[in-house]
């Protein structure tokens, strides 16, 4: 394991952090309202302990291979096949989801500031900075995470402290059944999944016995404000929180003048840019691992290059504004998610289980 | 040459100095050469909605006219326009602008009341949807054509510091008025009875109440456009408080400020207003006439079902001031211990205080609209039993006549 490459678990926790909470926070507390009203805050619930299942496994696997990849593990007890087709269906993964991301940034950006600007433009300001991030190495990536969690935790928490100031009404409780809240969970599985990361640079992380709790606390963390940003936009807005599509934004423009300070939801503007970069920087870094894996003799640059010319082609011929969005989203990304969802975790439970079983042969 | 060749070799190894050199080559240049926004695109800071003839929609927008001026004064002209529907009118006064229609810098829609007599939905959903305008925007009503309305809001605007627009901006605080805006009309068009209301300005005289401002010598309204016409000099713009009472977009009836005043005493949310008590006898005042400003009203309900009826606890704790006695052949003097209230002001004031608040709920009961959403709280303290409830109505938009309200103001003084 390259020294360089390699980050330590408070890294780590940060970037488990920026991703859990990058882009929950804008379209989704609308979505859910609408599919399952103020109960939509149940399907956070339901998908965020399956992104905590997710790190719980990956604890569990990395105390019992402390060292080896993730890659490693599937080519030595699947075989080459199984690896290359694991890491194919990984690379569509986090293309299929950086497409999702940069088209809800895109769209927020759209509506609120660059309502002129072609979609070349915003390439122009996203991709090469995104490429970069992918480029260096993990370790820069980390400490530039680092850098900047302070500033990120600090105005998330000052939104989320906020956000309770504009409440202003109560909404209407149980009117969505259960079935509602998980047919809506189901929709928009496609949004969670992203601690997936820790599995891809699985032997990059320097894990410590006790270094659970603080991956644990961080994704908590998110979590909570996450929720507490959804609950203040359900009251502050009821009954037309579908019609409000930007919850983080939206909740900030509800205050009137707050301190004299006028316009501050342009603080939120600032948060969703500084964790769109880092989350799609992280995506992209993911996607060049796993394009390695599955063609180990070509370059990074060469991922960089095919994902570009993909990216631009989905992004530029597919997806152009919020109802495709919405659409590719709810109706093609969920079926996406079961790389996350289910063949990771099954992949884990049997490396278990095989080892288990091993043991006891030996024994 | 080596220290060129050294620089340029650095600058082809940092990657992002090439796209920071490209972002300045392929979009500063034609950025520095392009026009500026202000000509491709007209300011519009309100829109008026007027019947036009033969089902059309009269479109009237207040446009913001940039001019080197001496003093500070803000230029604008009324553009008017019509068209079949409301897209087609905002482009035909583009057209007549010579412009692109921006309405990002909108703050004030006024529709003229003949809209809401059928229903203004439709239109107000366009202007939501299509033209991308803050929902926090304000709506107002009024009986003048909305044309004549705007008119009077450009002398109004031109010629002082306050803006129609900041005429509505504080309603909410004030126990006579309402907050009438893109995002309140869509609450209580989506809540369950689907009950809003809209401000109603007027226009009035220049003897009756209200505020005008006077076109000052160096006002250039007179700037020759199309379609703008100088016939409204004399009117004021009133805002009375008055509010047009809309069941699905539909108006219902027009309330007044008395009766908004009863209805916000049952929500609570308002931070000034008056109560007046007359010919008030106790130990230090002789039919006299008290006025208390209050300051604050903590409003608590209480839902509980009574043989399958809901009964509704409004619990509110007034905070009240004794602000102005008036009373007939006493000193000033004599009066400087208004500040203790009696415990007979505190009754009478007690006693008005349950008056306003039941008339208030007989405003609700008569025009069947539940505006302080009233069905919310029963329905999230007793779902069930409010289910069963509303099965048994007929009229279940009529379900607050069968609602039981036991009111209980108490006064504190400061």
């Amino acid at each position: 394991m390259a020294r360089d490459d390699s980050i330590n678990i408070w890294q780590t926790s940060i970037m488990i952090f920026i991703i859990i909470f990058a882009n929950k926070v804008l379209l989704l507390p609308s979505l859910f309202y609408k599919d399952a009203n103020v109960e939509g805050i149940f399907c956070y619930i339901i998908l965020f302990l399956l992104e905590l299942g997710l790190i719980a496994l990956f604890i569990f696997l990395k105390k019992k291979y402390p060292n080896i990849s993730f890659a490693s593990l599937v080519k030595e007890k699947f075989g080459t096949f199984t690896l290359k087709i694991i890491y194919l269906l990984l690379i569509i993964f986090f293309l299929c989801k950086l497409v999702l991301i940069y088209n809800v940034t895109y769209i927020f950006f759209k509506d609120l500031i660059y309502k002129e600007d072609n979609t070349i433009l915003f390439l122009v300001c996203f991709l090469p900075i995104i490429n970069y991030i992918a480029f260096m190495g993990l370790r820069i990536f980390g400490r530039t995470c680092q850098l900047f969690f302070p500033v990120i935790f600090i105005v998330a928490l000052f939104c989320v402290i906020i956000s309770f100031v504009s409440i202003k009404s109560t909404p209407l409780f149980f009117q969505s059944s259960i079935g509602d809240i998980l047919l809506s969970s189901l929709k928009h599985i496609s949004s969670f999944g992203d601690v997936i990361f820790l599995f891809i640079f699985m032997d990059k992380i320097n894990y410590q016995k006790g270094d659970g709790k603080k991956l644990f606390f961080f994704a908590l963390l998110a979590i909570v404000m996450i929720v507490l940003v959804t609950i203040a936009f359900y009251f502050a807005y009821s009954f037309t929180s579908f019609m409000h599509q930007y919850a983080i934004f939206d909740v900030m423009g509800n205050i009137k003048d707050y301190g004299g300070l006028g316009r501050i939801d342009v603080i939120a503007v600032i948060l969703i840019i500084f964790l769109s970069y880092l989350q799609m920087g992280l995506y992209l870094k993911c996607f060049t691992e796993s394009f390695y894996v599955l063609l180990p003799k070509l370059h990074k640059q060469y991922a960089l290059i095919t994902f570009d010319i993909i990216f631009v082609f989905i992004v530029e011929l597919l997806i152009r504004n919020l109802e495709n969005t919405i659409l590719y989203g709810e109706n093609i990304l969920p079926y996406l998610s079961i790389i996350s969802f289910v063949i990771i975790p099954l992949c884990v439970t049997i490396f278990m289980f095989i080892k288990k079983r091993g043991e006891r042969w030996k024994k | 040459m080596e220290k060129v060749k050294k620089y340029l070799k650095h600058i082809f190894k940092t990657p992002m100095l090439i796209v920071f050199i490209f972002i300045v080559i392929f979009y500063g240049g034609p950025s520095l050469g392009k026009d500026a926004e202000i000509d491709e695109y007209a300011v519009i800071t309100a829109i008026g909605l007027d019947k036009g003839e033969e089902n059309n929609i009269d479109l009237s927008l207040l446009t913001f006219v940039p001019i080197v001026t001496q003093n500070f004064a803000e230029q604008y002209e009324v553009v008017k326009s019509s068209g079949k529907t409301l897209a087609e009118a905002i482009d035909f006064a583009g057209m007549h602008l010579g412009r692109l229609i921006g309405l990002s810098h909108v703050k004030m829609v006024v529709i003229n009341e003949d809209f809401f007599n059928e229903d203004a939905s439709s239109e107000l959903d366009y202007l939501t949807r299509n033209t991308n305008l803050a929902l926090s925007t304000t709506i107002i009503s009024t009986d003048a054509k909305a044309f004549d309305f705007l008119n009077t809001v450009k002398k109004f605007n031109t010629s002082s510091s306050i803006k129609a627009d900041n005429l509505v901006e504080f309603n909410e605080d004030y126990i006579y008025s309402i907050e009438s805006t893109f995002e309140t009309f869509y609450k209580g068009l989506y809540s369950p009875t689907h009950t809003e209301l809209i401000s109603f300005i007027s226009l009035a005289n220049e003897d009756e109440e209200g505020i005008a401002i006077e076109a000052s010598t160096q006002d250039s309204s007179t700037t020759s456009s199309s379609n703008s016409q100088e016939q409204t000099q004399n009117n004021k713009i009133l805002n009375d408080g008055q509010a047009i009472l809309c069941k699905d977009g539909k108006a219902l009836t027009k309330l007044s400020k008395e009766q908004i005043k009863n209805i916000n005493l049952l929500k609570g949310n308002y931070s000034t207003g008056a109560i007046i008590i007359d010919n008030f006898y106790d130990d230090i005042f002789q039919n006299a006439r008290l006025t208390f400003d209050i300051f604050e009203n903590k409003l608590n309900y209480k839902v509980k079902f009574e043989n399958g009826i809901p009964v509704v606890y409004i619990n509110s704790k007034v905070f009240v001031k004794l602000s102005e006695a008036q009373q007939e052949n006493r000193l000033i003097e004599e009066n400087v211990e208004i500040k203790n209230i009696s415990d007979d002001a505190i009754e009478a004031l007690q006693f008005k205080l349950k008056e306003y608040m039941r008339d208030g709920i007989n405003i609700l009961r008569e025009n069947k609209a539940d505006l302080i959403d009233l069905y919310t709280l029963i329905y999230n303290s007793h779902p069930i039993e409010m289910k069963r409830f509303m099965e048994r109505l007929e009229d279940k938009d009529d379900f607050l006549n069968y609602v039981v309200f036991k009111v209980s103001p108490q006064i504190y003084s400061y």
